[in-house]
């Protein structure tokens, strides 16, 4: 079991046997506890795996792992195919609470799967050709499940992130041709070597910000974030925290590993742009997001705030970054899954999307609430592990540049301002006396999990600073990754 | 001056690209945007071909140096060609279910998503 | 449909699916080529669908259809674990064993199968969506 292709193997089995299986409930919900469980003992024995060996990497085909096809995976993968893990896990689990035919809980599980190989497959490949089919398997899978419920705004959302998917994978697929014509080899470790030595001229600029453009599609990057909001706001529920938590993460581990680690951001001149773009992004997100009425799409708009903040520490460079990088990522997975649940709980409940009408929901639904209080604090940086990430995010920032750090204490507190909106709402008194519907259990299991996740992260706080610590000198020493990758 | 026609072929092919991503936003019907998206996937997979066209390949068996085709180069255009395929089935799957519920396949007329 | 259409889709419908079945079983292989057998196929049900007079083929073998893409899609998960299973790593082709590439060869015939049977489905799905306004 402590193989790196189980993770991509087991979510298509499970895909399979959701199709095969559809017509027999108990069985499918049985076949999908189980494969999801014998993901999770992967996991677990390939985390053990990548602690005693730092990296870990396999050969696919029968071919050494130089000149054929290769999964490698470091400490911060395991972490991300962790939290894709714990987050579908959840997803199934809140969706089990909703009433659903067969053949539609059969279509979503099947779906689910697909996404899920996909992102794992994202997280393993070593050759940027591959690393572009699973990216588009993934996004392929994502805008269907988008347009899961059907009505007419879902498939506006689905086709709008389908269309633009579409043009970013013609430009990723022309930056990894002309990456290719340049150094020869497909291999993530060649074209690291080649970039950090031989890369003086316009070629290699152009052809990683082509690459760049494709992967910032589905990372939801400033000009290409257009796609997230509509999308978030009407996925159902499961679907925008799945993506939210584990999507997300699973692009900016991939733009983190190829241009943080493989190319370096010292290599190509135009990488230095990257953490101003990311700050661009968190402040217009987080801009956006005061003007909403719609709560998931006031979450979305977060969402892409919080993502450009991450992508700025990607673009730092420095150690303390790659610190909070780290905790960023471990507690952005769990925090903004309990946010999207719970504001489809609010929203299943009280039958409303706009905020403002939510009042009184405190009195009706406390423990949503609280989940949802819990998983602001979580993003904010408020007392939980979200605090370290934000206080190594704000030395990181104030470090490099006081502009940055300007920046991203402003993006905070304008977030801050948006949730306090919702938060204030939430707690005041009702205005008339209508009740709320009955939550299903399976929700509230599924929000509970993810609460107690965050609890726990909190306490964990030192083993996990210390984690960070490591990983960062992990993800910093990048020529070892390359040697990996190489075949060294 | 003598013009290089490989750079020519290459310039034309992006061309192809951006004249079809021109096609795909300046039409509102959906039919229209997936051929403006077909024709920039034409463009990106006649690049990619170009790419791999050199002048000067040798087999591993003869040792001749005649033009061949990087066989890499094959496998990514077949490759990127499926997954292009199923962009545009699903595109389609999609604007007909918007002509089930709506009526129309217009996109300028879908504006409930605002903001 | 007109009758030229419908006649010459039926005589030809039959002619498509052979030839698309010898690209499957033959450039499984080849880049990409048990893919062009089940673009083949699917297109041949297209074809059916617009001749209107086999269109009831399809509709009575849906779910034959639906048990072949399963079918295909467990062969192709298959052929990448039998290597594992006879101690290679994943994906490989078995040539180690003696196989001689055969491995490949199976998950080249599985893959052009499913995306037979899937444009194919897709296609089905498609003809039955009503427009109700």
């Amino acid at each position: 079991m402590s193989n790196l292709y189980y993770l991509v193997v087991l979510p298509l089995i499970g895909a399979l046997l959701s199709l095969v299986l559809a017509r027999w409930r108990r069985a499918s919900i049985l076949m999908t506890s189980l494969i999801l469980g014998a993901l999770v003992v992967s996991v677990i024995t390939v985390g053990i795996d990548v602690f005693d060996h730092g990296i870990v990497t396999e050969s696919v085909g029968g071919w050494p792992v130089g000149t054929g096809l290769g999964m490698a995976l470091d400490l911060l993968g395991v972490v991300i195919v962790a939290a894709v893990t714990g987050l579908s896990a959840t997803s199934f689990i809140y969706f089990s609470g909703k009433a659903q035919s067969d053949e539609r809980q059969s279509i979503f599980y099947s779906l689910v799967f697909f996404l899920v190989a996909g992102l794992m497959g994202m997280t393993l490949v070593t050759d940027i050709f591959n690393l572009f089919v699973f990216v588009e398997l993934s996004s392929v899978s994502a805008c269907v499940l988008v347009s899961y419920n059907r009505r007419s705004e879902d498939f506006e959302a689905a086709l709008k992130y389908l269309v633009l998917e579409t043009i970013s994978s013609f430009i990723f697929l022309g930056g990894i041709v002309l990456v290719y014509d340049q150094v020869g080899s497909l291999n993530m470790g060649v074209i690291g070597v080649f970039m950090r030595n031989e890369s003086g001229n316009i070629m290699s600029d152009i052809s990683v910000a082509m690459m760049a453009i494709g992967l910032g599609l589905p990372a939801a990057i400033f000009p290409l974030h257009t796609w997230l909001p509509d999308a978030f706001s009407r996925a159902p529920s499961s679907i925008a925290a799945l993506l939210a938590g584990a999507s997300k993460l699973v692009c900016f581990y991939a733009i983190v590993r190829l241009f943080s680690q493989v190319i370096g951001l010292n290599s190509v001149s135009i990488l230095r742009l990257i953490p101003w773009i990311g700050l661009a992004t968190a402040l217009f997100g987080a801009l956006m997001a005061l003007v909403q009425v719609d709560i998931k799409r006031l979450l979305g708009y977060t969402t892409i705030a919080s993502g450009g903040l991450a992508l700025a520490l990607a673009g730092i460079g420095t150690s303390r970054g790659f610190q909070g990088l780290v905790l960023h990522m471990i507690n952005s997975a769990p925090a903004k899954a309990v946010l999207f649940l719970s504001a489809g709980c609010l929203i299943y409940g009280l039958s409303v999307r706009d905020f403002r009408e939510m009042k009184g929901a405190w009195s009706a639904m406390p423990g949503v609430c609280l989940a949802f209080l819990v998983g602001c604090l979580a993003d904010l940086g408020g007392p939980s592990l979200g605090f370290f990430s934000k206080a190594y995010m704000m030395f990181a920032f104030v470090e490099t540049s006081a502009l940055m750090g300007l920046v991203g204490g402003l993006s905070t507190v304008l977030i801050a301002a948006s949730y306090i909106r919702v938060v204030q709402v939430l707690v005041s008194s009702p205005a008339s006396g209508d009740g709320a519907g009955s939550i299903p259990n399976a929700m509230l299991v599924a929000i509970g999990a993810l609460v107690a996740s965050i609890v726990l992260l909190t306490f964990l706080f030192w083993p996990l600073i210390s984690f960070a610590e490591t990983t960062s000198l992990q993800i910093i020493d990048g020529m070892r990754l390359i040697a990996a990758m190489v075949g060294i | 001056m003598s013009i290089d026609l490989g750079i020519v072929a290459y310039n034309l092919s992006f061309l192809l690209m951006l004249l079809g991503i021109y096609c795909a936003l300046s039409h509102s019907d959906i039919i229209k945007v997936v051929c403006g998206l077909s024709i920039s996937s034409y463009g990106v997979t006649l690049f990619v071909i170009q790419i791999g066209y050199t002048q000067s390949g040798s087999t591993l068996a003869s040792g001749a140096v005649v033009p061949s085709v990087d066989p890499l180069m094959e496998a990514l255009v077949l490759t990127a060609v499926v997954i292009e395929t199923g962009f545009m089935m699903l595109m389609l799957a999609i604007g007909i279910r918007i002509f089930q519920e709506e009526g129309h396949m217009d996109l300028s007329l879908l504006r409930r998503l605002r903001g | 449909m007109s009758l030229p259409v419908r006649t010459v889709s039926r005589l030809l419908a039959p002619l498509f699916v052979v030839y698309a079945a010898n690209l499957i079983v033959t450039q499984a292989t080849a880049p990409g080529g048990a893919f062009a057998g089940g673009v083949v196929v699917g297109v041949t049900a297209f074809l059916i669908i617009v001749g209107e007079e086999m269109r009831n083929v399809i509709t009575r073998f849906t779910s034959w259809i639906e048990a072949g893409r399963a079918a295909g899609f467990g062969l192709v998960i298959l052929a990448s674990l039998l290597g594992v299973i006879f101690g290679g790593t994943f994906l490989s082709t078995g040539s180690w064993i003696g196989f001689d590439s055969s491995l490949l060869n199976l998950f080249g015939f599985a893959a052009g199968i499913v995306v037979g049977c899937e444009i194919v489905l897709a296609f089905d799905q498609m003809m039955r969506i009503e427009v109700t306004k």
